[in-house]
């Protein structure tokens, strides 16, 4: 029993996510139906057509898989799976509350970090192996794109790590008296960037940008192999915004409720500014994309960091005034951003 | 078996249910699928037309200087992460040891800038 | 026999004929994706040896970073040849000296590791994960080594731009 307990886990978390997962392509679908004054799907199981996500992979399922001729076919085939194993592995550093938690590694955050790189490779992967230059070209493009946004991300954690000095998920939970939202703002501002951009969703979708690059990497992918890649996206959206969550947003504290229900309501906050933010800002062209990764985001994700050391380092009761310095410089830059751009 | 065996175990275990996992979920979809496929279907995706050219050709120097700064800042990350656990017990030295390795690193990063390495095509 | 060490030969096995299969197989890009796999491998067996900041740090730098880097590399080449490497031979008119250094590299592992006295267990020692004690070290004993590190990762920057401009 206590051999086969981790595959149990695995299999019911893989499932629960899964469950979640649908709700998310529902509430999508809702979302940016409303945004731009539609209905979104309203027929497939009558109720505001909550079934249209599962007709959706039912109609994943029954698509004919086609492995393009001058496909090389092995790679093609593997690709998927480099991105989605990566991604359940990942749900097993993620805990919950203090109670609910799969494993607590030590290294949890750098564990999450390191295997979110293979994203980029499963994308390269499948885009050379599908034998097209739409699809090696979108590859090419989310690789450099998915590069330049792991540097900001990863300086943006190191922040917190930094304040909670361990690299376990639950011991920086722990260590939130103060939720790291209000310590480190230019660091939760630059993780929430960056994390859409990881996530390769709407305004920084231009690796799979349809009306340019037909779909970019995934262009010879059909049925479910094409779905797995969606999968693994989804997978990667739920381990980063719990992320954002637990090194941010104080994880699962909170007044009267349990933590349980407080993980999940800062959670689904999460994943409404994301699907918000997907369908009311417009795709970045290439350029504004590296300047915005290299010039801006990679800088600030640096000064934060000197401060928040400068200032653990000489300040004894360092809170305030990190508080209060970060947000003056976060001000101070965003309105001579403005200024500027003006 | 100690704490961090359980620990790999389980990473293990995760890893092969997603294996497994994604592994049914093909099979589920070859039973389910039609399959008739013929030579058009298996053209490369074009504009109709015979794709004229393979896939392999010379791309720009430039993804590459990309991969190397990217490589060079995330070794840096990967010692920022010990560094940050670290830091407090050592005071000032530390501070200045990261800020100096921080620094030489920067410039590098000033120097791509200046060359207009980081621009897009 | 414990599962350690059936993991740890069965890694090896991996590791091995993965690295043969990179040096034989004429397609260059098989040789990177396998490149990935036994990269991967390797971080299995740091795991292995209780040292999971250094397997996450493989994982980091050789299986994300590097692979993204070589796949440039080979994108640079002008290649008048099909990708899969058909009709290449494996090797080219440097097959002795290369021969040669190899051999001498080998001899070189074999007179450091042979002599070597090693502290043979069948279980890895149980240690708390030591990311606190890995940073105290790295931090205090061996500042110098880690800030050269800086200065040479500065310059492989500084010559890959200059390099890359003169193609432009």
């Amino acid at each position: 029993m206590a051999i086969a307990r981790p595959f149990l886990i695995a299999l019911a978390l893989v499932i629960f996510v899964l469950s979640n997962i649908v709700f998310f392509m529902w509430a999508e679908f809702k979302i940016s139906g409303r945004v731009a004054d539609r209905l979104g799907p309203m027929e497939t199981g009558r109720f505001h057509g909550w079934a249209q996500p599962l007709a959706d992979i039912l109609k994943f399922l029954n698509k004919e898989d086609i492995i393009p001729a001058n496909a090389d076919k092995l790679i093609f085939r593997v690709a998927p799976f480099v991105g989605f194993i990566p991604v359940v592995m990942v749900l097993a550093a993620i805990p919950y509350t203090n109670k609910i938690f799969v494993r607590d590694f030590d290294i949890a955050v750098f564990f999450v970090i390191a295997l979110s790189s293979f994203t980029f490779v499963s994308m390269v992967m499948g885009g050379w192996a599908s034998g097209n230059k739409y699809s090696l070209l979108g590859a090419f493009r989310a690789a450099g794109m998915l590069l330049s946004y792991e540097l900001p991300l990863g300086l943006a954690i190191a922040g917190v790590v930094m304040l909670s000095a361990t690299l376990s998920l639950i011991g920086i939970v722990q260590h939130q008296t103060v939720w790291n939202i209000v310590l480190q703002p230019i660091g939760f501002l630059v993780f929430m960037v960056a994390m859409q951009a990881e996530l390769q969703r709407s305004p920084f979708d231009l690796a799979v940008a349809e009306s340019e690059l037909v779909a970019g990497y995934s262009v010879e992918y059909s049925g479910m192999r094409y779905a797995m890649f969606q999968l693994g996206e989804f997978f990667g959206l739920w381990a980063l915004a719990s992320m954002a969550v637990l090194l941010f947003l104080g994880g699962w504290h909170g007044p009267y409720l349990p933590g349980i229900v407080w993980f999940f309501i800062k959670f689904y906050g999460i994943f409404l500014f994301l699907a918000f933010s997907r369908v009311s800002v417009p795709r970045v062209r290439p350029d504004q994309l590296m300047d915005l990764g290299w010039k801006i985001l990679l800088p600030s994700a640096l000064v934060n960091i000197v401060i928040t050391a400068t200032l653990i380092v000489l300040v004894p009761h360092y809170q305030l005034p990190l508080a209060i310095s970060e947000f003056a410089i976060l001000i101070g830059a965003l309105y001579l951003m403005r200024r500027v751009l003006k | 078996m100690n704490a961090a065996m359980t620990n790999y175990y389980y990473v293990v275990a995760f890893a092969i249910v997603g294996g497994v996992f994604g592994g049914l979920l093909l099979t589920v979809a070859r039973i389910m699928r039609p399959n008739k496929v013929n030579k058009t279907k298996l053209e490369a995706y074009e504009c109709g037309m015979e794709p004229f050219e393979g896939n392999w050709t010379q791309y720009s120097a430039r993804f590459y200087v990309f991969a190397l700064v990217f490589l060079i800042f995330d070794v840096e990350i990967a010692f920022l992460y010990p560094w940050g656990t670290v830091f407090r017990d050592f005071g000032v030295t530390s501070l200045i040891e990261m800020f100096v390795f921080i620094g030489v690193l920067l410039l590098g990063l000033v120097y791509a800038w200046k060359k207009g390495v980081l621009k897009w095509l | 026999m414990s599962g350690q060490l059936l993991a740890f030969w069965a890694l090896s096995f991996v590791i091995l004929s993965g690295a043969l299969y990179i040096v034989t197989t004429k397609n260059i890009m098989h040789a990177v994706f396998m490149h990935l796999l036994t990269m991967s491998m390797i971080a299995a067996i740091y795991g292995l040896l209780h040292a999971d900041f250094m397997a996450a740090m493989q994982v980091l730098i050789y299986a994300g970073a590097v692979t993204a880097m070589v796949v440039f590399a080979l994108m640079l080449t002008k290649s008048q040849s099909r990708p899969d490497g058909a009709g290449m031979a494996v090797d080219n008119q440097q097959r002795g000296a290369s021969f040669l250094t190899a051999a001498g590299f080998l001899a070189v592992v074999i007179y450091v590791l042979v002599p070597q006295k090693w502290a043979v267990k069948e279980t890895a020692p149980i240690v708390k994960s030591d990311v606190a004690a890995m940073g105290a070290i790295i931090f205090k004993s061996y500042i110098l080594p880690f800030e050269i590190i800086s200065v040479i990762l500065l310059a492989a920057l500084i010559g890959v731009i200059v390099l890359a401009r003169k193609e432009d």
